[in-house]
């Protein structure tokens, strides 16, 4: 467990993905020995395997060479000071909400706020000790879901993170948000960190979780969040990701939904270079019900690629999912949304759309939706569209005295924040709708420096 | 004067539609356009407003002094000019108020004066609303224009008048699809911003939106360009006797004369 001091070796003749080796060695490993054997296995599996090409049919627009060789630091032990609510706009917007601050991949207590009653948040290395059952059953994942690169790399480097457990019957009354921030000039860096959530029965929470660069470093996040939805429980899940734009950020959430709880992830995806947010949720319970929003914008060279897998394993559970993209300049985005309706899973519903507005003659975009069904009775169904901006629209708001500039973004904050229409009416919202306008305004507006 | 259009040529996909089109509109006059269909009423409505793919070939339109053709949609209307829509666009995901406030700042920002807030702009509109027997929800519940019926459109057509104020409105055939009773509805708005200065062209079919929005001049559009002006007669002569006096000269001279139906083709 030394940290940090430990200069990096001369580049030498090295072997494949060296650097990664070097940075697992200088790891602080978390105090639970219990883990050893499993971080260290995984690890081996990513050294000898390292990251998918664009060949593998689930990596098709995610290219991923620039990651193999690279050499991350260690993560600062004293962190950067930093104003977090001045600098992220989901904390401007919910200015009262209880906060979990990370700052370069660190908690930091004196930045985090007081939390709602009926919510405990404990970091990832004291929960080892002290929630041993519950995070041993999460963190050894069955081996098809371990055969992940970045899983991999997540249980390899497992350390920073938090469990959140939401009491059953428990109804927060505000937002929870856990803030990642990364601050200028640290060098690269590569962030794993993994969050645990366990609502309980009957409880009602919501909860951001939200990605802040502010540098331009060539840097890396590949954060894992776990949620597991008790019977009952309703839960909102909100991912807002504002990388810095050299960041390749790789957010994956695994949700396991039990009988007649609700599910809603939101992905607002808005920075990085490579931004790949995949999206796994598990029906377990009849009457279980998922819901997937996801907005995508890009420009530049800039890629996303959005990966959903709804697995439908019992009769009578229900999924919608709506992802939607916005392109401008020489931006590519993806999404590939499967779902699976496993045999026996009668009366399962499960929609899917996918609608892209192009803002570029060259910017591109792919739906690739896989329905894979082997039950009868069900319903699903899937759409995908892509379009430009309505000519005649455009026209209409400014032959009323609206400028050209302002008219595109009315006609694309209206095409994106549609996203929103589905979350109930609240806080939680209204602060995503601002959210949402500074993201728009900040990616696409046409003033902006190129 | 205020609109001066001088020999206009326009056309459309590459066919000339306006084919030396003369008309001058002084202050507080209203000059009704009727005409066949296929005449090019809708399109000097369309190259008034600068609506893309109305490509002007010859001529001149001189508004207040200033070369209209050589400005963009947005500042033509921040110059007082306003086009009520035909088919007005159903925009989903843009607030009514909203979107009328942006336009409302967007010309007051124009003419050097403070924006109005969002209390003060409601306050505003819900007044100038009020003699359209439009109730809040069109403001503040619906997007502009969706789901509306072809009455509820027309109406807020002349609400965004009425709010912006234009110095020259052009109405492109604001009766069609309306009944009786919205037509009146509407002409009440439009009779209400007639003031002496303000100046109206009123593009339509039908005498019977002439009998409730009196014009000072007629005007047959024909074949793209101006075959007969007169006054508030003409109007009623060619709801009698059609265009037929137009013979060889009208490119449409066989269209059906409008007020052969009399409940109007889009009537709800």
């Amino acid at each position: 467990m030394s940290p940090a001091a430990v200069p990096a070796p001369a580049p030498a003749p090295a072997a494949p993905r060296s650097g990664w080796r070097t940075a697992f060695e200088r790891h602080e490993a978390p105090r639970a020995p219990w883990l050893d054997g499993l971080r260290r296995a995984a690890m081996e599996h990513f050294l000898a395997e390292g990251f998918p090409t664009p060949r593998h049919e689930d990596w098709l627009s995610t290219s991923l060479a620039a990651l193999e060789e690279a050499r991350f630091g260690p993560t600062p032990l004293a962190p950067a000071p930093v104003g977090c609510a001045a600098i992220d706009p989901v904390l401007r917007a919910l200015p009262r909400s209880g906060r979990v601050v990370f700052v370069d991949g660190r908690l930091h207590e004196g930045l985090s706020a007081p939390l709602p009653d009926g919510v405990r948040v404990t970091p990832l290395d004291q929960a080892l000790a002290s929630r041993r059952e519950v995070l041993e059953r999460l963190l050894m994942l069955p081996p098809e879901e371990q055969a992940h690169p970045f899983v991999r790399l997540g249980t390899a480097f497992l350390g920073q993170g938090v469990l959140v457990e939401v009491a059953p019957g428990a109804t927060l009354d505000g937002p929870l948000v856990l803030q990642h921030v990364r601050t200028k000039d640290v060098g690269p860096l590569a962030l794993h960190p993994r969050t645990v959530v366990l609502a309980g029965e009957r409880s009602r929470a919501t909860l951001f979780e939200s990605w802040v660069g502010l540098g331009s470093g060539h840097d890396l996040t590949n954060a894992l969040t776990q949620v597991e939805a008790a019977p009952g429980a309703r839960l909102e899940h909100v991912r807002v990701q504002r990388e810095g734009y050299g960041t390749v950020h790789v957010g994956l959430l695994k949700a396991r939904v039990e009988r007649d709880a609700a599910f809603h992830a939101v992905v607002l995806s808005f920075g990085a270079a490579l931004a790949r947010m995949e999206t796994d949720i598990a029906l377990v319970g009849p009457g279980a019900d998922a819901s997937l929003d996801a907005l995508y914008v890009l420009d530049g060279e800039r890629r996303a690629d959005l990966v959903s897998r709804v697995a439908h394993l019992v009769p009578h559970a229900t999924s919608r999912q709506r992802v939607k993209g916005v392109l401008d300049g020489a931006s590519r985005g993806a999404f590939t949304g499967r779902v699976r309706v496993a045999p026996g899973a009668l009366k399962t519903d499960a929609r899917q759309g996918s609608h892209n507005l192009l803002l570029s003659p060259r910017a591109l975009v792919e739906s690739r939706p896989q329905l894979e069904i082997d039950a009868d009775d069900v319903k699903c169904s899937h759409g995908a569209t892509v379009g430009r901006l309505d000519a005649t629209a455009l026209f209409y708001l400014r032959s009323r005295g609206i400028a050209e500039a302002q008219a595109r973004q009315l006609l694309v904050h209206a095409f994106a924040a549609e996203v929103l229409s589905h979350l109930p009416e609240g806080a939680a919202r209204g602060a995503l709708d601002q959210v949402l306008a500074g993201g728009l305004h900040e990616a696409i507006s046409p003033g902006r420096a190129p | 004067m205020t609109l001066s259009i001088r020999d206009l040529e326009a056309q459309v996909d590459g066919k000339p539609i306006l084919r030396g089109l003369t008309l001058d509109v002084r202050p507080g006059e209203v000059h009704a356009i009727m005409g066949p269909n296929g005449s090019g009423k809708s399109t000097l409505a369309y190259v008034l407003a600068g609506r893309d793919g109305y490509e002007v070939t010859g001529g001149s339109v001189a508004w207040q002094g200033k070369d209209l053709l050589a400005l963009a949609p947005e500042e033509r209307a921040r110059e007082g000019l306003f086009l009520a829509f035909q088919y007005p666009v159903e925009i989903p995901g843009i607030n009514n108020a909203t979107f009328l406030r942006a336009a409302l700042n967007a010309q007051r920002k124009h003419r050097g004066e403070a924006e109005v807030d969002a209390m003060d702009f409601m306050a505003l509109a819900r007044e100038k609303a009020r003699l359209l027997e439009m109730d809040d929800r069109f403001l503040l519940q619906r997007n502009v224009n969706e789901g509306f019926s072809g009455g509820e459109k027309k109406r807020n057509e002349v609400l965004q008048m009425r709010v912006l104020q234009p110095r020259l409105s052009v109405l492109d055939e604001t009766d069609s699809g309306l009944d009786i009773d919205a037509l009146r509805v509407v002409a009440r708005g439009v009779n209400a911003l007639r003031d002496g200065v303000r100046s109206f062209v009123v593009i339509t079919h039908y005498q019977r939106l002439l009998d409730l929005i009196v014009p000072d001049v007629v005007h047959v559009l024909a074949g793209g360009r101006i075959a007969r002006t007169g006054g508030r007669d003409l109007a009623l002569e060619l709801e009698k006797q059609g265009y037929a006096f137009l013979g060889a000269t009208g490119a449409a001279a066989t269209a059906p004369v409008a007020s052969a139906r009399p409940g109007g083709s889009g009537a709800r």
